[in-house]
């Protein structure tokens, strides 16, 4: 064997580097983010999530309608109007935020079980900025299923609520039905990037879905049974709660004297997906791959 | 160009790589030869910023890889050929790695050609053979058109046509100028691709030669000589230092002198030769007299009865 002298073409010149700033950061985080928004699309677990989110709002919020109307007529709760974006509203907390954390848990634990990880670390050595492509990408993703579930979810309401047996109740502002679909919207996404945040720093999506069960569903019960009023103090600042005082709707949990104000259960629900990502930031950086 | 200085990785009480000091020159196909755990991927791995060496680094062209700007084009890496989301299809995988870049969607399309997918692009990567996972690996490597080429055992799984396929890719990456690094088990093809050959064995580096040197410094290699009456050829010969072996009558294998001495030597001693030929060790005996201290994962010899 001989080395080789043999001549060919120059090798590829290596681009010349752009100069490091803001500029550039913004563009990478683009140009990964459309990267990340290819994964998304390109895998069935994304659709079926997304499929599910639908078929769970158009199914249950009207069926919360009738439930929640005819609780109405025979008096066991007080009369009153039924907004039936809040119909939506109900089914996105207790139906539609399983298919979108299904949806979510996957974005980062897949990469870990497929190993391509590998590979998207290769192409994006910046970590941090994989993660934050990957929220982006996840969470418009998620906000749009948002707007589409929550306004089937309203309208099919809105639908039921009109029969003859239960007609008299129900109602839809346009306006106040956008403000509600939007912040439905903004919950589901605050939601998916915390199942994010955990799937990052726990790569297994069994230890994921385990943790964000926890945080969002059984810690709450068991502080509330627990009782006392700390143990209350701490579960509504606690991810579920936060939100449900963010989309602001007294069907999805009752009215409670301890609950934060709208605005300040969106900055707690924001802080707890925030907090997610940042200790699946740390891990991602700090772990080998 | 790959430099590594002091680079060592430690897991717990194993010692992976062990203070490696290394250059991967651009140019030639560079092979990296061990044994199973002697530490090659964990090497890899720490040059393509994967892992991070507990001391000393792993430079690609002068920069840690973390700090590349669009890595890319630098350095195409296969180091597992199934790391690809088994739902997604070869072309989704490869579009959502050159997105990254901004690379052209129809820069896929050249690379699946290239690798022989086109064909299957569409398909599921998880219904893949292993050959087909590799094929698809070397084709997002390449999707850069990057200066520097690591591969780990990327003939695994690969049939004859695409062994050949991918020794011809990395010898024209190399006669380009580009840097091969390129990892194996198979001593016959290493020795048909690389120029030069690292080897390792406990994480620790035992040879940094070119092929023809690490083929030469072989006890395996010698010269045999036949001659009916050698007994004054073998008198000068051990004269000369050269180590003489007769396994049978009226022949000699002789090492430790060129070729072109033992001829001389025999012309003067006026020895009638029948017959003069180089035995050339072959790699695979030259890398089992390299590595044979530091083996670790032996299977046991004589085999099952
Ligand atoms: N993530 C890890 N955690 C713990 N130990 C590891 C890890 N990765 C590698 N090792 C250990 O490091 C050593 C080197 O492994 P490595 O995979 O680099 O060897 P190799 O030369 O690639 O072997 P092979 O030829 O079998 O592929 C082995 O002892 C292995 O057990
Ligand atoms: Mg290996």
């Amino acid at each position: 064997m001989t080395p080789s002298t043999r001549s060919g073409p120059a090798p590829a010149a290596a681009r010349p580097d752009r100069p490091a700033g803001p500029a550039r950061a913004v563009s990478d985080l683009a140009a990964t983010a459309s990267s990340e928004w290819v994964k998304l699309r390109s895998v069935r677990s994304t659709w079926w999530g997304a499929a599910l989110a639908l078929g769970l709002s158009a199914t249950v919020a009207p069926l919360t309608a009738v439930a929640t109307v005819g609780n109405m007529q025979q008096d066991r709760i007080p009369s009153a109007d039924v907004p039936a974006s809040e119909m939506a509203v109900y089914a996105a907390v207790w139906a539609v935020q399983f298919a979108v954390i299904a949806l979510a848990l996957p974005v980062m634990t897949s990469e870990y079980s497929s190993r391509s990880v590998h590979p998207a670390l290769q192409a994006v050595p910046a970590r941090v900025r994989l993660l934050a492509a990957k929220t982006v990408a996840l969470m418009s993703f998620v906000f749009a299923c948002g707007l589409v579930t929550g306004t089937a979810g309203t309208l099919t309401a809105h639908l039921v609520m009109l029969h003859p047996l239960i007609e008299g109740y129900g109602t839809l502002d346009p306006a106040g039905a956008a403000a509600d679909v939007v912040r439905l919207s903004a919950y589901l996404a605050l939601v998916a990037a915390l199942t994010l945040g955990a799937g990052t720093a726990l790569r297994s999506a069994a230890a994921a879905l385990a943790a964000v069960s926890a945080l969002l569903f059984a810690l709450p019960a068991v502080l509330v049974l627990l009782g006392g009023r700390t143990g209350v103090y701490v579960a509504e600042r606690l991810p579920l709660s936060a939100g449900v005082s963010f989309v602001d709707s007294a069907f999805v949990m009752g009215r409670s004297e301890a609950a934060l104000t709208p605005g300040a259960g969106g900055m707690v629900l924001l802080c707890w997906a925030a907090a997610a990502l940042a200790a699946g930031a740390l891990v991602l950086t700090r772990r080998d791959a | 160009m790959i430099t590594l200085q002091g680079l060592s990785k430690r897991y717990g009480d194993t010692v992976a790589v062990d203070s490696l000091d290394l250059e991967v020159r651009p140019g030639r196909v560079t092979g990296f030869l061990g044994p199973n755990g002697a530490g090659k991927s964990t090497t890899m791995r720490m040059i393509l910023g994967l892992d991070r060496p507990t001391s000393g680094r792993a430079l690609v062209d002068g920069r840690p890889y973390r700090e590349l700007d669009r890595p890319l084009h630098h350095v195409g890496a296969v180091l597992d050929a199934r790391a690809v989301h088994p739902g997604r299809s070869a072309r989704s995988h490869l579009v959502a790695l050159a997105r990254t870049h901004r690379i052209p969607d129809r820069r896929v399309d050249e690379v699946l050609d290239t690798v022989g997918l086109a064909g299957a692009a569409r398909r599921r990567a998880g219904a893949f053979s292993l050959g087909m996972g590799q094929r698809l690996g070397i084709a997002a490597a390449l999707l850069g058109d990057p200066r520097l080429l690591v591969l780990d055992e990327p003939v695994n799984g690969l049939d004859p046509d695409g062994v050949r396929w991918v020794r011809d890719l990395m010898r024209s990456m190399a006669d380009e100028g580009r840097t091969v690094f390129v990892s194996s088990h198979l001593m016959s093809e290493m020795q048909l691709t690389a120029d030069h050959l690292v080897v390792i064995g406990r994480g620790r580096l035992i040879t940094d030669a070119p092929l023809a040197e690490v083929l030469d410094n072989s006890a395996w290699s010698a010269v045999r000589v036949r001659a009916p009456h050698p007994e004054d050829l073998v008198t000068a010969l051990e004269a000369e230092g050269a180590g003489v072996e007769r396994p049978g009558a009226g022949e000699l294998v002789v090492t430790g002198v060129p070729i072109e001495r033992v001829g001389e030597l025999a012309h003067r001693a006026g020895v009638a030769l029948h017959e003069l030929s180089p035995r050339e060790a072959s790699l695979e005996q030259a890398y089992r007299e390299l590595t044979s201290d530091s083996v670790q994962y032996a299977a046991p010899t004589g085999g099952r009865r």
